[in-house]
């Protein structure tokens, strides 16, 4: 097999992999996020973030794969690029590297939301809490 | 397998052992943490999930970014060198995640006062 030859077969499988990190990590979380969701009280903000995941999810493992580019310092023209299959071999860990890289980051960041909604939904709470032992 | 491709097997399997191990430890204190502050059905399993799947990946993204540059015919220690510096790519990943994790529960805690205390 050439070397262009493997560009390509290299390219369009790494794209597959970091489709399926995207997708099995959005498997992993999708059930608890779903629990999560139908315990708040607000419906539309449920399904808001119900139908948000998905793409919050696998949009950054392809972001990631597309991320890297594979012209560099003194890689400038694409028979360059193909002159070395061990830089092929090392790109093509880069993207998957990327793409696990900014799922991490995208789940943070889901993390991070999931805490200001809880923190929202119980200070709801209280609030409710307050009023109704107000009026009593 | 050429020996530098079985450098970055041996320092992928370490990286995740570190990263298991890190989940292992934290776990228990994590649950009863999280059972008393988020308090929401799904919540307590997200963020446990979440946070194995930041280490795991995180490791495995940091040792495969530091794909070992060795030539043929390179001594032993040299290979010994690559996988120590791949696993330390592999910790500062997982402690990074921890301090992230640490930072996030303490805000939680202190935005919410956790319940049953």
């Amino acid at each position: 097999m050439s070397n262009s030859e493997y560009l390509t077969l290299s390219y369009f499988l790494v794209a597959a992999t970091s489709l399926a990190i995207g997708g099995g990590a959005l498997l992993w979380l999708w059930k608890p996020l779903r629990d999560f969701a139908s315990a708040l009280p607000w419906k539309a903000f449920q399904q808001f973030l119900v139908t948000l995941f998905p793409a919050g999810i696998v949009l950054p493992a392809v972001l990631g794969f597309v991320s890297v580019s594979y012209y560099g310092c003194n890689v400038h023209t694409y028979e360059k690029v193909i002159a070395n299959r061990k830089y092929l071999e090392d790109k093509s860990l880069e993207q998957i590297s990327a793409s696990l890289l900014y799922v991490a980051y995208a789940v943070v960041t889901w993390c991070v939301i999931l805490a200001v909604i809880v923190a929202v939904k119980r200070r709801v709470e209280r609030n409710a809490q307050v009023t109704s032992s107000g009026s009593e | 397998m050429s020996p530098a491709q079985w450098a970055q097997l041996i320092e992928l399997i370490l990286g995740l052992l570190c990263a298991l191990l890190t989940y292992w430890l934290a776990q228990r204190g994590l649950r009863e943490l999280l059972e008393r502050t988020v308090a929401v059905p799904g919540g307590v399993v997200f963020y446990r999930r979440a946070f194995l799947l930041i280490l795991v990946f995180g490791a495995i993204a940091e040792t495969l970014g530091s794909a070992p540059d060795l030539k043929p015919g390179a001594q032993f220690m040299e290979y010994v060198w690559a996988v120590a510096s791949g696993v330390g790519s592999a910790l500062v990943a997982v402690l990074l995640t921890l301090g992230v994790y640490v930072l996030l529960m303490t805000i939680l805690v202190a935005a919410i006062k956790p319940r049953h205390e």
